[in-house]
């Protein structure tokens, strides 16, 4: 009896995580699988312009204004989407753990140092500077993902550091460097597995903020000419927002969903492994 | 100090089951508890943790948490009902009859607000008067409690006064008021050993000079040496034991009670080598809604017959004022 | 006492002289300089000509020197040139910071007031329909992508017959002055605003939620309580103000990112404000204008830093006390 009480309330409680999960792992399979098995190719102008939303079964979501298969630009925009919002973040986290660690072990003049520059970091507008980045360097998959990391690894270089700076006053952290261990050992095999999960936990929610970055940046003009992403979608929509707004709606809903997902997915994390928090 | 028998209680506690409601069946986190205080003394409530002292404290006051509900019983104070009083007229008691001082200090105060405004607050919900005689009640009330500079302390915020200070100005904030009944749920545990001592002699004193009526609760039988006229053991959610400071402590009958005095380490210097030898109390308490109909000591009582597990044991009154729920004849004796 | 002050100040110093370095090399990363560009623009490609100009610029000296050079020109609020514009970049930074602040602060405090009731609220009515919605909509307004829901509003508006303006500070060809001209500013301000402020309003509204619970929870609370104390005294007197102090350091930090989505709110709406300044000289490469933004824009955070910095001095005595 108590049993399934509880089997209901945690369902209620962990239900929209769940959800998300079981969302975003058809995502990642229409990413994967979805372009080749979809086959339509998104640049390709295969029918009339503008044929509204199940105006035709072959083109169930209908054309853009230039004929081209809307689905089909969802589909490989998913592909694109989701891989720059986890390169960036892996991206991101990897120079953000890295900064995080050095201050955290080694303190003082390095933690002064390191400090200074993730408050530098966070200080200077993120969104201005990934414009004045992708603008300088040219806008390409791969300088979008880098500038993307660039602005964004501050949060994980401070929630690293503080679980370096905990973690290295505990008793094994003492004694690998009384045993004169090399700091290289001690950070990477000794500290990090116990520090990378709350850290894992803040970087796959980056992933939902990188989707979101990428997708204004092509809005702007700024996306990678030779790809489809759902941002550049939309940008192209606006055009004809009046006469045609699914052109512009779709995949917006496509943003929003995935965000959502990555979202509640992170808060159920977040729920689990601290349930305090959670109210 | 002694009372006459025929007086009526300032409280009487009279069957009181509390419900911890949860999705399915609720379960009782007190049951049948029952008690009184008569007017100008000093009753202590002991027991280990969860054994559902300060939510009994809590069901006075009607301050239990949303996730709790008093089942059944009654609860008189100065001969008024108040589990069926309204949200109302609770907090007009504790604005002006019954007052509380809780157990750490540290986290009581409001971190915002001056030490001035919260005794002020307090003085005016009691008094209903104005803030100029409500800061002269909360200064004399400071100064009552033993804080040096008293009138810069009342600028101040709870930050720069130590822990002592503190559970200082919250007994000030609970007396300002003038309440009929004082109610200190563990006013020492959070408190440094010396700390302690002078907190207790504080309310000592004060209790004589003002001659308080007061409930302590506490987990600690050296406060109640010290404090108590009379004493309630609570196990599991039920007293299994009351009476008067000196028969507890003295001549102890329930085995749960004997198994507390023996594991402080005070009690347990030369006592008699009759006495059940052991000091820690083996296994822990019973978890809600895993208690069986018996006695709730049962598994981890070192004196248990085959009936104990069966049903709950009736209460016994050895004294006029001395009252035990064991059925262990042999403990009895 | 002095102590702390000098450190922050130093601290602020350090943080400010990093950005400008920042600024700097990212500029200096541009291919070819604005002695190209200019060149380029003028379709002169004498070799002589470009020569004297670099000189003329300071652009022949080694890289440490034209770091200094930079550093005391931004000492001297000298931004640099924008040739697009024919202006020097502080002043056509002055005439956008305007319009951007009033539509940056419109929507942060809007979004700031509003999140605080409906979090209030949803804690103080913990597990109620209402509590319920107010958390859907918090989620909402986390993944919705700000200029999509702009330009959302604007198909919705146009449906419903184009109540509000949706282009431009005024309206166009509008002579409107005093009060008239306030109406109209405020009419275009509308949609902008609450596409801007959504997302802060989902954030402020989460965070309150979950703070005003915690404050609820505390010891004091249970203090205020068993004085007596009614439920909203209770709430309002000794848990809000509690409660707001983790909303202002939300506030703080997200000034920058409020500037970053004006950026996009601006495009969608033709605001013409900072944001608007700059995605124009994104597409017109005018990266002494860009840099310049950039580093305005992060004097503005670091100033609403120090701003949130004073207000919790005074709203928290604990660290009125250490400063």
């Amino acid at each position: 009896m108590i049993g399934q009480t509880h089997w209901l309330h945690r369902f209620r409680r962990r239900g929209p995580a769940v959800l998300a999960a079981v969302i975003l792992a058809l995502l990642a399979i229409i990413a994967i699988f979805g372009p080749a098995v979809y086959g339509t190719d998104p640049w390709s102008m295969v029918a009339a312009p503008f044929l509204e939303p199940l105006e035709e079964s072959e083109y169930l979501l209908g054309t853009d204004a230039l004929g081209r298969d809307v689905a089909a630009g969802l589909i490989y925009g998913a592909r694109l989407s989701l891989l720059i919002g986890l390169a960036a973040s892996c991206a991101a986290m990897m120079i953000g753990v890295l900064l995080g660690a050095v201050a955290g072990y080694y303190r003082g003049a390095a933690d002064d140092f390191l400090m200074r520059c993730t408050e530098t970091f966070q200080t200077i507008p993120s969104f201005i500077f990934l414009l004045v980045l992708v603008a300088i360097a040219g806008p390409s998959t791969v300088t979008i993902v880098i500038a993307i990391a660039l602005v964004s690894w501050p949060p994980i270089a401070r929630l690293t550091r503080a679980e370096f700076l905990s973690l290295r006053e505990r008793e094994y952290v003492q004694a690998c460097i009384l045993s004169g261990m090399g700091d290289m050992r001690i950070i990477f095999l000794q500290i990090l597995p116990n520090a990378i999960t709350p850290v894992v936990v803040m970087a796959s929610i980056l992933v939902a903020n990188a989707i979101l970055s990428e997708a204004a940046l092509s809005f702007l003009g700024l996306g990678d000419p030779n790809q489809i992403t759902w941002g550049t979608m939309i940008g192209v929509g606006r055009e004809s927002l009046r006469t045609a707004p699914y052109l512009c709606v779709l995949p917006g809903i496509a943003i929003f969903i995935t965000v959502l997902a990555i979202n509640l997915l992170g808060d159920g994390i977040n729920d689990v492994l601290n349930p305090r928090s959670s109210s | 100090m002694a009372q006459t028998e025929d007086m009526q209680a300032l409280l009487d506690i009279r069957n009181l089951t509390v419900n911890l409601l949860r999705s399915g069946a609720p379960v009782d986190v007190l049951q049948d508890v029952s008690f009184s205080i008569q007017a100008g003394r000093v009753v202590a409530v002991v027991g280990e943790s969860g054994c559902g002292k300060s939510i009994t404290a809590s069901s006075i006051v009607g301050l239990l948490p949303p996730s709790m509900q008093i089942a059944s019983g009654q609860i008189s104070f100065d001969g008024e009902d108040l589990v069926g009083a309204s949200e109302r007229r609770l907090r007009q008691l504790r604005a002006k009859s019954m007052a509380m001082v809780f157990q750490d200090p540290m986290t009581s105060l409001n971190p915002l607000m001056t030490i001035g405004r919260q005794l002020q607050e307090a003085a005016i919900m009691a008094f209903g008067c104005s803030t100029e005689k409500a800061d002269e009640i909360a200064l004399s009330m400071l100064q009552k409690v033993g804080i040096p500079d008293a009138v810069s302390r009342l600028q101040e915020y709870p930050h720069s006064l130590s822990g002592g200070m503190r559970q200082r100005v919250m007994i000030a904030m609970a007396l300002c008021r003038k309440p009929k009944l004082l109610i200190a749920d563990e006013p020492t545990t959070a408190l440094d050993v010396t700390i302690q001592l002078q907190i207790l002699r504080l309310l000592a004193d004060l209790q004589a000079e003002l001659s308080l009526t007061i409930l302590i609760i506490t987990h600690n039988l050296g406060v109640v040496a010290e404090l108590a006229d009379d004493v309630v053991v609570m196990y599991a959610g039920k007293v299994v034991e009351s009476g008067g400071v000196d028969e507890i402590l003295k001549t102890p009958k329930h085995p749960y009670t004997r198994a507390l005095l023996a594991a402080t380490p005070r009690f347990a210097i030369g006592q008699p080598p009759e006495r059940i030898a052991f000091k820690e109390i083996k296994g822990t308490v019973p978890e809600l809604g895993k208690r069986g109909p018996g006695c709730r000591f049962e598994a981890r009582c070192p004196a248990s017959e085959p009936g104990c597990a069966a049903s709950a044991p009736e209460t016994v009154r050895i004294t006029a004022s001395h009252i035990v729920a064991c059925r262990s004849r042999e403990m009895l004796q | 006492m002095l102590r702390p002050v000098i450190t922050k100040v130093f601290r602020l110093a350090i943080t400010i002289g990093m950005i400008a370095i920042i600024n700097f090399l990212v500029i200096h990363s541009t291919p070819g300089d604005a002695v190209d560009v200019l060149a380029g623009e003028a379709g002169v490609a004498d070799a002589g000509y470009t020569a004297e100009l670099r000189q003329k610029f300071g652009l022949d000296q080694p890289l440490p020197v034209q770091l200094f050079h930079y550093m005391s020109r931004l000492l001297q609020f000298d931004l640099g040139y924008s040739f697009r514009h024919n202006m020097p970049v502080i002043d056509l930074i002055a005439g956008r910071i305007g319009p951007t602040m009033l539509l940056v602060g419109t929507a942060l405090f809007g979004a700031l007031l509003l999140g605080v009731v409906a979090g209030t609220v949803a804690a103080s009515r913990q597990n109620s329909l209402l509590d319920y919605t107010i958390s859907v909509l918090a989620l909402v307004g986390y993944a919705t992508p700000m200029f999509w829901l702009g330009l959302m509003l604007v198909v919705l508006l146009a449906v419903g017959g184009g109540i509000l303006p949706a282009s431009g500070m005024t309206t166009s060809g509008s002579t409107a002055t005093g009060l008239a001209y306030l109406i109209d500013v405020l009419r275009h301000l509308v949609l902008p605003a609450v596409t801007l402020g959504l997302f802060y309003f989902a954030t402020y509204a989460r965070l309150a939620r979950a703070s005003v619970l915690d404050a609820l929870s505390q010891d004091y609370i249970r203090t205020a309580r068993s004085k007596g104390l009614a439920g909203h005294t209770v709430l309002f007197r000794h848990a809000l103000r509690n409660a707001l102090l983790p909303v202002a350091t939300m506030f703080s930090l997200q000034f920058g990112a409020a500037l970053g989505g004006a950026v996009v709110v601006e495009a969608v709406f033709a605001w013409p404000g900072l944001g608007r300044l700059a995605f124009e000289a994104i597409s017109q490469r005018d990266y002494n204008l860009l840099q310049g933004i950039l580093f305005m824009s992060s004097l503005l955070v670091i100033a609403i830093n120090l701003l949130t910095d004073f207000l919790y001095t005074v709203i928290d005595p604990r660290i009125r006390k250490r400063a």
